[in-house]
């Protein structure tokens, strides 16, 4: 196997891969624009009358600010709680590994079991479903160890003679945090929030089992597919695909700064 | 040129005010242990309630009993040998188990000459690249799963191709609403799940090693098999331990996909809490669901250290 | 307890535990005001664990040490009046060079002038004007050096912390850098404590040097007393080359002891040693203070036959390996004092007489291996970093 035949066959295998990716995405966005009824061909015509239908949907409005208000939350707490976490984990502890393991823990257990079991444990404390408050709880247990992982990884990272320069100059723990540790480690701090943003924004499973009567995005397309199917949707799933897009932009940008 | 008072400082130098924060500091210096503990209660609270407690709850309440009033205590096996009794329930299980399987390894076999792709090719479009393999990953797998929707159907892109392309002359069927609609979709929206651990150890992989190898005397296949392969192993694992538990715990796909013979453990999990309201019951088919998922963990960590594949520090 | 506060610091019986590693083994020492100590062993030897102990990094496990004459005890490191230049520098690379030389006098809040000035001054002083705004990526690795120890220094502490600052950079710039410092320990006064693993690098700029092994120190002094006087096998081991020839006290008066060889040759060397008749001793001479002559001289005070086994040119000098009857090998260094190297160069298998006086030799019977400089694999002790 020659390694200029193997580059190209990779290559095209690549290419490949990326094509099956992105057909269906790029399928949904064209068909957004489709002036027919039925979300599928034949094809109708350009038009933007979906995305104007949109602009006027007052529920999807709703629930557009229901997720970002979520997302926004979870992200800010579970950042804060996963960056604890990380960062008590810089020293060395009795136990630290069957921690570890619970902080883990939430990576593989499947969404729907921890959904039905969220269900369980809010009906039997007798507490309402609400979007701030049980889905919240749904949320920021997802995200976290998300943000665990990734703050860590940056906190292995980090050079800790710098922190020690600067006790030896005179700044105590606090001071030296705010300082040097901190500023150092933000861009990748804020990195992590934007993706328990993403991971929130884009949750369904749990979220079926804890919201109430509020929808978020994908709880509102779920119960769309359901009854209305028409480009209408696509434009919404269009919308949340550039928004991903640019959110993907944004944590690369951040990462990229940090070097 | 002496730099003055070198002579006349004291060595420990007096700190002004903030006695409560030096206090504070010093006290959490002589117990180190205060700090982690402090550090640690928000995440371990969090996790009590969302992990500890609900799993709890899912034990106790599989020895409830459904009933018109409601849910009464139990205290038998009833629903587990409900599970048992009806072949429906245990051959759904194994379908479902089956179908990951099958999602699992196809995804193996297609991302991880993908994954090297990424790893081991040219340096220059990197970036761009990773960035085009996360942008899925970072949208919701609903949509990702709908998307599949105007391709798969009888009005469907593919159907509409084979029409025009006269190659049948009546939609065919066979494409949605059955367990290949869902083997394909969920291979789809979880490669990236797949792509980025393998990515990840293929790239770690000192390229020194692999050269080294061949000054030994290896030709390109050898090392890969004696030298890539075992290296990216600890990626591997991680993909797949991640692809199975997706599959194997997928609503959504089958449910918006699967017709009649596409549904999966999920769904019936799920309708024991919409539609038939056995939630004792329900609660029995997840935890199963729980046990299965940690038997793969179980056998992958004979593999490779879990720990250092889901990140943190080893 | 009367400390005097002549000593800028001292160390009382100092230990630090890691675990079961002892990694400074009753350490007890003074340094001077305005003294240039350097800490020198092999890496593991618990040098670099003595200077963290100071800065506050490290806690000793038993022990004191006093700063100033008072036992710094608890004290976080940013409450005590000593400055560290670190290894890789530790510059904040989010700062310019400026906030980062005057970081420690923000912490202590002087007033913006003040601190200006100061900065300047110091900038001036290490040889880097007006770099200020510039940031530590931009800088080369001598530049950054001086960034660091400008950054130290301009808080003038009690004692300057300095871990190995030269490891990273090349042969000449070290060169030059170890002379700026010397300079700049001249000019501003300040107390240093320099860790090293270079013995070439402590002879040059220290007043004194503690040579340390496995968590003990060996000996402390001069440049000067640690190469021509090694009080330990160690020591004459570690510091330069020397021969080490072992054999047994045969006698004694009060000028000379005799020490018999294998070989049955008789050796004098002056010493205070107080071993007696019978105990096995090793006879340390270092190879250029050995004459080595084609012809047995007439008066001399010891001299040895041996046979020329090998030679190493080495531009200046060389090296020979001469083999002697009882088969104990031993290096002579000749410098290439001659026109040409190749007409002065004694060729392998001549017979050659090795002579010395016997002040130039020392008795050598401390209680341990002779320790071998290639053995320098010692892994150092596990940092448990302070927090």
């Amino acid at each position: 196997m020659t390694d200029g035949r193997a580059r190209s066959f990779l290559r095209i295998y690549g290419a490949a891969v990326y094509v099956f990716l992105y057909t269906p995405i790029v399928m949904l966005i064209v068909l957004s624009f489709n002036d027919s009824n039925s979300i599928t061909l034949p094809w109708g015509g350009f038009t933007w009358r979906w995305y104007r239908a949109l602009a006027e949907n007052q529920s999807v409005f709703v629930s557009l600010k229901n997720s970002l208000t979520l997302g926004l939350v979870t992200a800010v707490i579970s950042t804060v709680i996963g960056g604890l976490a990380a960062f008590a984990f810089r020293s060395r502890f009795r136990g630290q590994v069957a921690v570890m393991r619970m902080l883990l823990l939430p990576f593989v257990i499947p969404g729907l079991t921890i959904g039905v079991a969220l269900l369980l444990l809010f009906h039997a404390l007798g507490v309402r479903p609400g979007l701030l408050t049980t889905t919240l709880v749904a949320h920021v247990g997802f995200t976290l160890p998300y943000v665990f992982v990734l703050i860590s990884t940056r906190l292995h990272r980090f050079d800790e003679s710098l922190e020690e320069a600067a006790m030896d100059l005179g700044a105590d723990e606090i001071t030296t945090f705010w300082q040097v540790t901190f500023p150092l480690i933000r861009p990748g701090i804020v990195g992590s929030a934007l993706f328990a943003f993403t991971l929130s924004f884009d949750e369904f499973i749990r979220t079926l089992f804890t919201i109430g009567n509020d929808n978020t995005l994908p709880i509102q397309i779920w119960s769309t597919l359901g009854s209305m199917v028409s480009p209408e949707l696509n434009a919404m799933a269009t919308l949340i695909v550039a928004a991903s897009f640019a959110l993907v932009i944004a944590g690369e940008l951040l990462r990229g700064r940090e070097r | 040129m002496a730099i003055e008072g070198a002579a006349a400082r004291p060595a420990v130098s007096a700190s002004v005010g903030r006695s409560a924060r030096r206090d504070l500091l010093a006290l959490l210096n002589r117990w180190g242990w205060v700090k982690v503990l402090l550090f640690l209660v928000p995440a371990c609270l969090l996790l009590t309630f969302y992990l500890v407690i609900p799993i709890a709850m899912l034990i106790v309440m599989s020895f409830y009993r459904s009933t018109l009033f409601g849910v009464v205590p139990d205290f038998s096996w009833n629903n587990y040998l409900h599970f048992w009794r009806n072949p429906m329930f245990p051959n759904l299980l194994l379908r479902s188990i089956r179908l990951a399987v099958t999602v699992t390894a196809i995804s193996l076999l297609v991302s991880y000459p993908f994954a090297y792709f990424l790893a081991r090719g040219t340096r220059r479009f990197r970036t761009t690249l990773l960035i085009l393999v996360m942008v899925p990953f970072w949208t919701s797998y609903l949509i990702r799963t709908m998307s599949w929707l105007p391709i798969l159907g009888i009005k469907g892109v593919v159907n509409y191709s084979l029409m025009t392309l006269q190659i049948v002359s009546n939609p065919v069927e066979v494409f949605l609403f059955n367990q290949f609609s869902v083997v394909l979709t969920l291979i789809h929206i979880y490669l990236p799940y797949m792509v980025v651990p393998i990515y990840l150890s293929l790239d770690r992989l000192d390229g020194r090693l692999l050269e080294a190898a061949s000054d030994l005397g290896a030709n390109p296949l050898r090392t890969f098999w004696h030298v890539t392969l075992p290296l990216s192993l600890p990626g591997v694992v991680g993909g797949i331990v991640m692809v199975f538990i997706a599959a194997f715990g997928a609503y959504v796909t089958p449910k918006l996909l699967g017709g009649s013979s596409g549904i999966m453990f999920g769904n019936v999990l799920a309708d024991q809490y919409s539609g038939t309201f056995n939630w004792p019951f329900g609660a029995v088919l997840a935890l199963i669901m729980i046990a299965v998922v940690l038997g793969l963990l179980v056998v992958a960590s004979r593999f490779t250290r879990l720990d250092a594949v889901f990140g943190a520090r080893a | 307890m009367d400390s005097s506060s002549d000593f800028d610091l001292e160390f009382r019986n100092v230990t630090k535990l890691f675990g079961d590693v002892r990694a400074v083994d009753e350490a007890t020492f003074q340094v001077r005001r305005g003294e240039f100590l350097s800490l020198l062993g092999p890496s593991g030897c618990g040098k670099t664990t003595s200077l963290r102990m100071i800065a506050g990094f490290e806690r000793p496990t038993s022990g004191e040490i006093f700063l100033d004459g008072r036992p710094v005890g608890a004290t976080p490191p940013y409450r005590r009046n000593v400055n560290t230049v670190f290894q890789h520098y530790a510059l904040f690379p989010h700062k310019t060079v400026l906030d980062n030389v005057a970081f420690g006098l923000r912490m202590k809040r002087r007033p913006p002038a003040q601190i200006a000035e100061r900065v300047d001054r110091m900038l001036a002083l290490v040889e880097l004007p007006g770099v200020g705004r510039r940031f530590p990526h931009q800088l080369s690795g001598g530049q950054q050096q001086r960034v660091a120890l400008a950054r130290a220094l301009i808080n003038e502490p009690t004692v300057l912390l300095l871990d190995e600052p030269l490891g990273a950079l090349d042969l000449k710039v070290r060169r030059r850098m170890q002379q700026e410092l010397k300079r700049i320990h001249r000019e501003v006064g300040v107390t240093f404590v320099y860790v090293t693993h270079d013995q070439e690098e402590a002879l040059t700029m220290s007043d004194r040097i503690a040579v340390m092994n496995h968590g003990r120190i060996e000996q402390l002094d001069t440049p000067a007393g640690v190469y021509e006087r090694p009080a330990t096998r160690f020591v004459a081991g570690f510091i330069g080359l020397t021969n080490l020839l072992r054999g047994v006290v045969e006698g004694r008066n009060d000028r000379d002891v005799v020490v018999r060889l294998a070989s049955g040759a008789r050796l004098r060397a002056e010493t205070a040693d107080g071993r007696a008749p019978g105990a096995e001793v090793d006879v340390a001479i270092r190879p250029e203070k050995i004459q080595m002559t084609a012809v047995r001289p007439a008066a001399a005070d010891n001299c040895l036959e041996g046979q020329v086994g090998s030679f190493v040119y080495q531009g200046a000098a060389t090296e020979y390996q001469i083999a002697l009857a009882d088969g104990q090998a031993v290096r002579v260094i000749v410098q290439n004092i001659g026109e040409t190297w190749r007409a002065a160069v004694i060729p392998v298998g001549s017979r050659v007489y090795l002579c010395w006086s016997r002040g130039a030799a020392l008795i050598l019977s401390d209680v341990g291996p002779r320790r071998d400089p290639a053995e320098d694999d010692e892994p150092a002790p596990e940092r448990v970093a302070w927090r």
